[in-house]
């Protein structure tokens, strides 16, 4: 394996395609949810795997349950946001302000998900993959 | 330890470089969780999987995965459970991708680097999905796949810029 080293290319003229498919991912990925998503009616809130609770997006206010601890969650405008996790990382934090059916903030630490479902609760398995 | 050794190199030799790749890989590992204040949510630069490679390429494969392993018990220590968890996953993902790549292939540095770079990300999911018993966290995939093709390029340019340099340390090498 070493005898390779000496005659591998930095980058290939054909590596541009993956990496323009890649680069181009997250844009699809959000342009295809803001084209067919629609807005959330409710956010699951769940640990573990298992639904705790199920907040609506109608209503602004602030929300913490016994089994996220610290956590605390915040509607507003028609959208979710983690507003308060004792994590380390506090990605579910940074993921920001969750509005359509389908949008997830993760806190792993806490093992907690967020997920916004639509009017009928069908619609989250078309949407996340 | 003796079994993974590569024949040739002595024994204080190996002990030295692999003393001085491990902490490569710790600095390395504290720059990404400085980067990763000013990057999106979940998103940090993967620097120290230079060394990883570098490991792959210059000294053999158990060496490289013992370095994985270490690199999983320093965030173990630093950052706790999940990340520690996390990071053995997306390590030995990454591990096996660029191992694969690096020696059946002639696929270039940076697409090895961005090969492995998803690999982690999709090994971290996967440990996430695990833990959480929920496999929405895929939905950060798209944004990951994205940043693994900024953070493989630069990775794989330093890669190539480094391993002169790693393999006069390792005279062993052929």
């Amino acid at each position: 394996m070493n005898n390779n080293s000496g005659e591998r290319k930095l980058l290939g003229p054909l590596d541009i395609i993956p990496i323009v498919i890649l680069l181009a991912a997250p844009i699809i990925y959000f342009l295809a949810g803001a084209a067919s998503g629609k807005d959330g009616a409710y956010a699951e809130i769940s640990r573990d795997g298992e639904v705790i609770a199920a907040v609506s997006l109608g209503t602004d206010g602030v929300y913490s349950f016994p089994q996220t601890g610290e956590m605390e969650f915040t509607v507003s405008e028609g959208g979710i946001t983690v507003s308060k996790s004792n994590c380390p990382d506090k990605i579910c934090m940074g993921t920001g302000k969750l509005c359509r059916a389908g949008d997830t903030a993760v806190c792993v630490p806490n093992r907690v998900v967020v997920t916004v479902c639509g009017e009928n609760a069908g619609d989250v398995d078309g949407v996340v993959r | 330890m003796a079994g993974i050794r590569p024949k040739g190199m002595s024994y204080s030799r190996y002990t030295a470089v692999m003393g001085v790749l491990f902490a490569a890989a710790a600095v390395l590992n504290m720059l990404d969780s400085a980067f990763s204040a000013f990057l999106p949510a979940g998103i940090r630069a993967g620097l120290s999987n230079i060394v990883i490679m570098t490991a792959i390429l210059g000294i053999n494969l158990p060496s490289a995965f013992l370095l994985t392993l270490l690199k999983a018990i320093l965030v173990l220590v630093t950052r706790g459970f999940t990340a520690g968890v996390m990071s053995f996953c997306g390590g030995t993902a990454a591990f096996a991708v660029t191992a694969l790549l690096f020696g059946k292939t002639k696929a270039s540095y940076i697409m090895v680097s961005i090969s492995g770079a998803i690999s982690h990300s999709l090994g971290q999911l996967a440990a996430a999905a695990f833990l959480l018993e929920n496999v929405s966290v895929f939905a950060y995939f798209a944004v990951l796949a994205a940043s693994s093709v900024v953070t493989g390029i630069c990775t794989g340019a330093a890669l190539k810029a480094v391993m002169p340099m790693v393999m006069k340390m390792i005279p062993a090498n052929k």
